[in-house]
């Protein structure tokens, strides 16, 4: 691990409040998006076959929408709205970024958890968003629409926090097997290079939006994209050569240079 | 400075959040139990408040 790295979760680790609970926190996260999700579902009568289809239409504004929030907000510092977009900036690039990297992008013990999974009022921010266009279609006497909507926004939410859990988690030898998710660990692992993360790869689900938008490191199709697994094959021969080569395990380390031009440590 | 003296001040996302989140599940809660058909009387309201308070809380001295 980059020292720069390892002195940066040192400091993380030591600011993260004595009361903080990792499996209190994920805990916290799904009971409230099962329990939304439940009160959805119960709503829904007896749907007709078109009624599902805003169920696929969520699934594609989900990835877009994931794919745009961690592009343009995430990575990108915007300022006023109270630093609203700032904080979002900070918390992601300034300190999950520096957290985890391509060196070492897992986490180590619980308490870890709160660099990986956002925190609660995300979820229920997501659900006020998701709320106008629930009640937008139920006021539309399509209510069995508004509730697939939202329970299928819901499950989207707690899909992406499995899902970027399982590309933090330490031990891959299970995931690894799992389509779709060992796809995106190593889509996921890859954006977490240095040099790559302000333009690749920024799904966090399914990589569509960057195949869709190129912005992905494979060079493939959309299904070689969704099922691509751990396999380095078609990533981009660019995109290799700066993967672990570029980015300096040392970073970060202050070198000396005596009188004789060598570098000491 | 020193690391013991070093002064860790909660973040303000945390004081809004708690908020939010207190708020959002003392209403989620009570569409849940409105869901199990509990009646609507001050067992269930308080029932309701203590679960999005302390959730609240918790996420203000957890700092998240």
């Amino acid at each position: 691990m980059p020292r720069r790295q390892a002195a940066f979760r040192e400091d993380f680790r030591r600011r993260i409040a004595r009361y903080y609970v990792g499996p209190l926190h994920v805990a916290m996260i799904y009971a409230i998006g099962i329990a939304g999700f439940w009160c959805c579902v119960r709503q829904i009568v007896s749907p007709a076959w078109y009624e599902w289809l805003v169920v696929p239409v969520v699934i594609l504004f989900a990835n877009l929408f994931e794919w745009w929030i961690h592009r343009f907000v995430m990575h990108r510092p915007i300022k006023g709205f109270g630093n609203f977009f700032m904080a979002i900036y900070t918390r992601h690039t300034l300190a999950h970024h520096q957290f985890f990297t391509d060196h070492e992008p897992t986490i180590d013990n619980l308490r870890d958890f709160r660099i990986v999974f956002f925190p609660p009022y995300a979820l229920v921010t997501f659900m006020l968003v998701s709320l106008p266009p629930t009640i937008v279609l139920v006021w539309m006497k399509q209510p069995n629409m508004g509730w697939l909507l939202m329970a299928a926004n819901i499950f989207m939410y707690l899909n992406y926090e499995f899902f970027h859990f399982c590309c933090h988690v330490k031990n891959d030898r299970i995931i690894r097997h799992v389509p779709f998710i060992n796809t995106i660990r190593r889509h996921h692992i890859a954006h977490h290079n240095v040099q790559q993360m302000m333009e690749r790869n920024f799904n966090l689900t399914y990589p569509f939006a960057d195949w869709l938008f190129r912005t992905s490191d494979l060079d493939r199709g959309p299904l070689g994209h969704l099922f691509n697994g751990f396999s380095d094959k078609f990533v981009m021969p660019g995109r290799r050569k700066i993967i672990g080569q570029i980015d300096d395990p040392d970073a970060g380390v202050a070198h000396v240079t005596d009188a004789s031009g060598g570098a000491g440590s | 400075m020193g690391e013991a003296s070093r002064k860790i001040k909660r973040s303000r996302a945390s004081l809004t959040g708690g908020f939010v989140v207190g708020f959002a599940v003392t209403g989620l809660a009570w569409w849940v139990t409105d869901e199990l058909n509990w009646p609507e009387d001050v067992l269930r309201l308080t029932a309701c408040l203590v679960i999005g308070v302390v959730m609240g809380l918790w996420v203000r001295v957890a700092d998240l």
